[in-house]
């Protein structure tokens, strides 16, 4: 008899041999697609600005991937797109979404070299998990996807920077009240330093990282393909080689970052807490706006993204079960 | 050996002669040079009102309290480019603005330099106490700043072309800066060693906290004020 069968008839035994057979559970009601990039960060830590860097940076990547396409999924995004590019166009910083109900990103990605086409599927809204406002889980929360935590450690409060296990521990602990074993589906979690111009203390190795972002500033030129000779030496990502090789560098910085972070108490817990619930962490660092020059809501030079793609490549990574990261 | 001709500007703040570029500015323009052009200036523009504007973006810190995460209160920020170029005509002739070829030159050139003792260079001879108190305390506070930065401290970064404040310079394409700041100061991954000035918006009509100005004297003529040698 096996296990089921086990439970089933002792069941029945249970009730005198009358069959209590519970009615099925509805089949869910068809709705829009779970995000496939979780967004988990406190009001305040970057996150429009994140995302609207990513966005933007995304749609002009056939730069560096001449058979890529990117392309919205409905109109609402189409329109949010549009308003990016206003943004970007004319330095304007996003408002704050801490009373708003966000917004949802809907796009196809397609020739993305070794992964292939995907549909990227983000929220721009408060975070239910680790902001501070009174907003309740949604329902589609994407817990089976790869969660981003953006992280600005500038912005963060000599207690905050105290407790970071602790608040990593209130996203596991949210995460497991709705029934996803940490052992069985061990959460991928990109930790993604955000806002790092602002960081003095910062490793000279990382803030070269940052400044030295070709793919970034070749996206950033409105010189279309002059940008190659612009930023002086070839781009990287044209090939699988480049790709390749580009994503050994990712995983260096990764292992820098955590070294770095391992150096604060509460960084070297955060790390073994989160070996201890099997997540699969990762760490990238980035600039949405490249420099804090802004005044009453605007930058007061050109957008200038640093690093931004690093954690959607880290998602990418974390999903494929094909390819596999081999560093060295 | 190479040998830097010292001299001073009209409010006793040093300028070493950099290459064939003429005297530059040791530091970005401060504070206290700037209120002595308006103690004495008879423009309108420059009142009370227009100094308390200019502090509530950088304020002010006494030189005795100058230290690692403050230093930049000490310089003359927020200014418009046609008030640095008042300052600069106040000053006398042969003061301006440099392009943004000299100060990358100037940069390159001090790059290349080792970090010098500032009495072994002479800018403090002369100095009035309080002038004194700020070059010597800023140097410090610096240093301290640039080692939690890791960076490896060159004769550029003794005159803040480095972790000072974005510095107006004049190109072809109008008013633009070079610099990077310390972090705390503005967020920035600015990289003036590339050479690549920076275009701020609206750049003669809005004011920007971490915007300030240094001088380049080039003329030659000796009445502008004393010169002194040091070496460098």
């Amino acid at each position: 008899m096996g296990l089921f069968d086990w439970l089933r008839h002792g069941r029945e035994q249970q009730n005198g041999g009358i069959t209590i057979e519970p009615p099925p559970p509805p089949l869910p009601p068809p709705g829009p697609l779970p995000p496939s990039l979780e967004i988990f960060s406190r009001s305040g830590h970057g996150r429009s600005s994140f995302l609207m860097a990513l966005l933007f940076q995304l749609r002009r990547l056939n730069l560096v991937w001449p058979n890529y396409l990117c392309w919205p999924q409905d109109e609402l995004t189409e329109a949010a797109l549009k308003q990016i590019h206003e943004h970007v166009h004319h330095g304007r910083l996003p408002v704050s979404t801490i009373d708003s109900e966000g917004t949802r990103y809907d796009l196809l990605l397609q020739g993305l070299e070794r992964w292939g086409r995907r549909r990227l599927v983000v929220w721009d809204r408060p975070d239910p998990v680790l902001s501070q406002s009174q907003t309740t889980l949604p329902q589609d929360l994407g817990w089976q996807a790869t969660a981003c935590w953006l992280l600005s450690l500038a912005d963060l409060s000599a207690v905050d920077l105290q407790i970071l296990d602790m608040t990593f521990d209130d996203l596991m602990r949210a995460r497991r009240r709705t029934g996803h074993d940490s052992a069985s589906q061990p959460l991928r979690l990109v930790v993604v330093l955000t806002k790092a111009d602002a960081l003095p203390d910062l490793p000279l190795t990382l803030r070269r990282y940052l400044k030295e972002d070709n793919i970034s500033m070749a996206l950033s030129a409105n010189d279309g393909l002059l940008a190659e000779s612009k930023v002086g030496s070839p781009l990287l990502l044209r090939s699988p080689d480049a790709l390749q090789q580009y994503l050994i560098g990712l995983w260096r910085v990764h292992e820098e970052i955590q070294r770095w972070m391992e150096t604060m108490l509460s960084g070297q817990m955060l790390v073994h807490r989160a070996r201890e619930h099997h997540v699969e962490l990762r760490f990238a660092i980035v600039s949405a706006t490249g420099s804090g020059l802004s005044t009453e809501g605007l930058l007061q030079i050109p957008w200038s993204p640093r690093r931004v793609l690093d954690p959607l490549f880290w998602a990418l990574e974390l999903d494929s079960s094909v390819l596999h990261l081999r560093p060295y | 050996m190479t040998f830097l001709e010292v001299r001073s500007d009209p409010t006793g703040f040093p300028m070493l002669r950099v290459g064939s570029f003429g005297y530059l500015h040791w530091l970005p323009v401060t504070k206290i040079q700037f209120e002595h052009f308006l103690c004495d200036a008879r423009d309108r523009a420059f009142d009370a009102q227009w100094y308390k504007e200019i502090l509530a973006l950088n304020p002010r810190v006494a030189p005795a309290k100058i230290s690692w995460n403050n230093y930049w209160h000490a310089l003359m920020t927020g200014v418009l480019p046609a008030e640095a170029q008042r300052f600069a005509f106040w000053c006398g002739d042969g003061y301006r603005l440099p392009t943004a070829e000299e100060w990358n030159g100037a940069c390159l050139a001090l790059r290349n330099e080792p970090v010098r003792d500032l009495h072994e260079l002479g800018i403090l001879r002369d100095l009035s106490p309080r002038a004194r108190d700020l070059v010597i305390r800023s140097e410090a506070a610096a240093e301290l700043a640039a080692s939690r930065m890791g960076y490896e401290r060159r004769l550029a970064d003794q005159f803040l072309m480095r972790l000072g404040v974005l510095e107006w310079v004049t190109t072809e394409s109008g008013w633009q800066a070079l610099g990077e700041p310390f972090p705390s100061f503005v967020g920035n991954l600015f990289a003036p060693e590339t050479g690549s000035p920076i275009s701020p918006r609206q750049s003669n009509e809005r004011r920007l906290a971490p915007l300030g100005f240094r001088l380049l004297y080039v003329n030659d003529s000796k009445d502008a004020g004393p010169t002194s040698e040091g070496r460098v």
